[in-house]
């Protein structure tokens, strides 16, 4: 019954959304592009679907208010064939997805509920690999999202712009970033350069972001080759300069415990602490072999490190996937009410629990069984905790996504 | 720019060289009938001589008669499209590949790499004189489509100096892209094949040719031994970890799944047999499951069935085992399977029984 009312009213929200809004930016070779939805009503996928233009997409989703809409990366000859053969791909955007559900945050332990479904036992943060209770692996998770999480997955994606740009030369033109609707960030690169990679070219791209596989003395960092020599390797390996400058950054900031965490020994860590500035010096002269106290496993832990906090925690599957289907940009998010939004002004400055809420009139109450707290817009809500509130539409539109809350 | 035809002679494909068949013969293109005429005899026994050198020593050399090396290059590939047999096409592109290594290692300026990059290959490539430690920068996306089919770790592109969308080589790297890249071209070349059998003396070579291939063909080693029977002893670590989670009914990726599904297709497990294995799973839906399991198996929707995916994928969606270290210097999955089976095959006829070959219903 509580589920008929939520349903019957997201659908009437969603539908007045989809009518009202002309919401389309221009989806670049729209005719060459797989569709798929899915309902709100059975959660089912369909597929295989493509339109001639903008106009008959509106008028689909108008007509049939979808819970999610997605549409392929892929541009394919004949994109509503049942198969991927006669399909015929032509080429794919290269898109990255980063979703703060992979990045460990502080917050996590705040907002993110576990429940080992044998025994009931049930706790903060991410759930544990066994119930420290009865042992069990079936454990259900309910994870949540805040202003931190989002902000953690927008540092990432900083991050990958700097390697879009400095290592692969793509220009701004080239790429458009958009916050998911939920918890993270797309960032989508249409590109002929890239178009036509294939899975194990678009893999080499995603091990380059990810470090996977990297091997400093590849990059001459391990080489003695003097001051003369390291500038010239920096100036033309940016993974190079990436290493120096983490590098500098761990040698001269951790503390002993975090050097302790990143497997140096007590010794060496002390010794490096105590000889910090001697250390950098000799660093940026590419001297390591000389500084003395510091072996070359510790260099190996130090490198790792640097290797760790340059790289980037993108989604491996979809950047290396050349037939993913993606969530269409505009588009609604049914776990949240938000939508898929364009970041049109500088990242940094981007608030996405602003510029992602689309039902900003009217308030309605609703009976709340459990939600910590949480902002939409400039206001902060809850927690919550068995209540019956009113609320503005969008942040009771959330909670239900979330199915934390119903109607009344 | 005019290239001399000795130019043309070492680098038979840059495309002057087309040109150059039509001038001398003054009719257009060479006509395959042309080859019974005595003025051209020295071209036909070159150009047997050239997939004769691919199949005993892989590689072609190259000879300084340069009308002759010239024109056998386009009659070889006639004669290795009629044979039709894609070992033989692989083996002479990769020695043709091997001919144009050699013969770059001689080449005094950058004006020739250059050319084969960039209009050949058509590639974007620059000489960057005085960068040194390197001679050329080379599109990331031009390197992207060739180096991911090297294996060697100091080829992937993390492991390579990049700046502004260019990796950066020496003469030696860029000389084994180029080599890689002629070798796929010449293969796609010979994908299109003859289905009518050469005239005359043609048609000889051609028989000669198949004769001398079946002599050479490796012998194939299949899995199809192992069908129907699964030994748990013999999985990778990887797949045995996904495989003990399946029967323990915990959460797996959905990349693992995969990796778990098609290899356990792969050795010939029967698909009914992995949806039981899955619906132990606390997300279990059998519908979803056999739907999944059996388009895997190429049983629905594109009808192919896919392979287990490579140690390297397996690396990039973080689903490898302590980086491959229990696997040396296996690239696959299968290829660790199909080893460890053997060796478990070889104990002692006696101790034989300590391998699992019931079937897999069984072993659950």
């Amino acid at each position: 019954m509580e589920r008929e009312k939520n349903l019957r009213f997201l659908k009437s929200l969603f539908k007045r959304f989809y009518e009202q809004e002309a919401l389309f930016e221009k989806i670049s070779a729209i005719k060459y592009r797989e569709f798929g939805f899915s309902t709100l009503e059975a959660r089912m996928m369909i597929r295989h679907l493509s339109f001639e233009n903008e106009n008959s997409l509106v008028k689909f989703l108008s007509e049939k208010v979808p819970a999610d809409c997605y549409r392929s990366t892929a541009y394919y000859l004949n994109p509503s064939a049942m198969n991927m053969e006669e399909k015929e791909w032509l080429g794919a955007d290269l898109v990255f997805d980063i979703d703060a559900d992979h990045i460990q945050t502080s917050c996590k332990k705040r907002h993110d509920r576990w429940k080992c479904l044998d025994c009931g036992e049930n706790g903060y943060g991410s759930a544990p690999e066994n119930c420290p209770k009865c042992g069990s692996k079936r454990i259900d998770e309910k994870a949540w999202f805040c202003s931190e999480c989002l902000e953690a997955a927008k540092m990432e994606t900083v991050k990958l712009l700097e390697f879009l740009d400095s290592d692969f030369g793509l220009t701004d033109q080239e790429i458009s970033i958009y916050f998911s609707g939920h918890r993270g960030y797309h960032v989508h690169v249409e590109s002929e350069e890239f178009k036509v990679l294939d899975q194990d070219a678009r893999r080499e791209i995603v091990d380059y972001i990810t470090g996977l596989g990297l091997d400093p003395s590849l990059h001459g960092l391990r080489d003695v080759g003097g001051e003369e020599y390291l500038t010239k390797i920096l100036k033309f390996s940016a993974w190079a300069e990436r290493l120096m400058r983490n590098g500098y950054d761990i040698i001269l900031k951790y503390g002993l415990e975090d050097l302790l965490r990143i497997g140096v020994k007590d010794k060496v860590a002390l010794n490096i602490i105590k000889n910090r500035e001697r250390i950098i010096d000799l660093w940026w002269k590419g001297k390591f072999n000389q500084i003395v106290g510091v072996d070359g496993k510790t260099w190996d832990s130090i490198f790792l490190e640097a290797v760790r906090k340059g790289s980037v925690l993108i989604d491996t599957v979809v950047t290396a996937d050349v037939h993913r289907l993606i969530r269409l940009e505009g588009t609604l998010h049914s776990k949240t009410g938000f939508r898929k939004v364009k970041v049109l002004k500088a990242l940094e400055s981007f608030d996405p629990l602003k510029e992602a809420v689309v039902f900003k009139k009217g308030e309605v109450r609703v009976h709340v069984y459990e939600s910590p707290d949480f902002r939409v817009g400039d206001s902060v809500f809850g927690p919550y905790s068995d209540v019956d509130v009113e609320l503005p539409i969008s942040a009771a539109v959330l909670l239900i996504c979330k199915g934390l809350a119903h109607i009344i | 720019m005019e290239e001399s035809i000795e130019t043309l002679a070492k680098y038979p494909f840059i495309p002057e060289a087309s040109e150059y068949f039509k001038v001398k013969t003054g009719t257009g293109d060479i006509l395959l009938a042309d080859f019974e005429k005595t003025e051209f005899e020295d071209v036909v026994i070159r150009a047997e001589e050239r997939i004769r050198e691919a199949l005993d020593r892989e590689e072609v050399s190259y000879k300084s008669n340069v009308y002759v090396e010239l024109l056998s290059f386009p009659l070889s590939l006639a004669i290795v499209k009629a044979v039709g047999d894609s070992f033989l096409s692989q083996r002479y592109a990769s020695a043709e590949a091997k001919r144009l290594i050699k013969l770059l290692q001689n080449e005094k300026t950058q004006t020739i790499f250059l050319k084969i990059a960039n209009e050949v290959l058509m590639w974007r490539a620059e000489y960057v004189w005085q960068k040194a430690p390197y001679d050329y920068a080379l599109n990331v996306r031009d390197y992207l489509q060739i180096a991911p089919n090297f294996r060697d770790r100091s080829w992937k592109l993390i492991n390579k100096p990049i700046r502004d969308g260019y990796v950066y080589l020496t003469r030696g790297e860029f000389t084994r892209l180029m080599a890689e890249g002629i070798k796929n071209m010449i293969e796609d070349e010979l994908e299109d094949r003859f289905d009518k059998e050469l005239p005359g003396k043609l048609g000889k070579v051609v028989n000669r040719i198949r004769l001398l291939v079946s002599e050479k063909r490796p012998k194939a080693e299949g899995l199809e031994e192992f069908k129907g029977r699964i030994v748990l002893e013999a999985f990778p670590p990887c797949i045995g970890a996904f495989y003990q989670a399946l029967v323990n009914g915990q959460h797996l990726p959905h990349t693992a799944r995969f990796a778990v599904t098609s290899f356990l297709l792969n050795i010939g497990v029967d698909p009914e047999d992995i949806v039981k294995l899955f619906t132990k799973l606390p997300d279990a839906n059998e519908r979803i499951t056999r739907y999944q399991v059996e388009h895997i198996a190429g049983l629905r929707g594109s009808k192919t069935k896919y392979t287990a995916p490579k140690c390297e994928t397996l690396k990039t969606h973080g689903l490898c085992v302590e980086d491959g270290r229990f696997c040396g210097r296996i690239k696959h999955p299968l290829s660790y399977y199909r080893r460890a089976i053997r060796r478990v095959g070889r104990v002692g006829e006696g101790e034989k029984s300590e391998v699992s070959e019931k079937p897999i219903q069984e072993v659950l």
